[in-house]
């Protein structure tokens, strides 16, 4: 799930779900009813597309506000995955 | 370390400290992403009511479903934390 997701073994609405949330975060200007439809038809209700868009919304500021100000790791989190860059 | 001045839990103060007590109470730690916004308490009790609300409230998602659309966006922000 960590570094692809998309070779978890998910539920299709799931799946749907996540994929939805990933278009929302690169992007968000092409979305129109027709997503929401989408969902609708895997089973999700406007309730739950309300929810998870909030989520991935929440997610997109905080990654912003921990990444721009500088949010030093836990102890317990290892220093960092091949390749992944923090700028001094 | 951050980028910005942050406020150690021995140092906190007013709505600051009760906001640490209680994430003391809640996980046994105070972690890093609500040190981060110790310099500005009130925005930290903002972000933190509404990730409660989002993350523990009700709601036809489940848990699961909720934490992995944390996970899948974090990572599209190459965000490590």
């Amino acid at each position: 799930m960590k570094d692809d997701y998309r070779g978890a073994d998910l539920d299709p609405a799931t799946r749907q779900l996540l994929d939805a949330c990933v278009r929302l975060t690169r992007r968000p200007w092409e979305f129109s009813n027709g997503d929401l439809e989408t969902l609708r038809q895997f089973g999700f209700d406007d309730e739950a597309i309300h929810d998870a868009f909030q989520i991935a919304g929440f997610f997109n500021y905080i990654n912003r506000v921990c990444d721009g100000l500088g949010v030093e790791l836990e102890e317990f989190m290892p220093p960092g995955p091949p390749g992944w860059v923090r700028a001094k | 370390m951050p980028f910005i001045h942050t406020v150690p839990p021995e140092e906190a103060a007013g709505l600051l400290k009760r906001i640490y007590d209680e994430a003391v109470r809640r996980a046994g730690r105070v972690w890093n992403v609500l040190r981060l916004m110790s310099s500005r308490p009130r925005t930290l009790q903002a972000s933190l009511e509404l990730y409660k609300v989002l993350m523990h409230g009700p709601s036809k998602l489940t848990r699961a479903q909720r934490e992995m659309i944390a996970v899948v966006v974090s990572r599209e922000n190459n965000c490590y934390y």
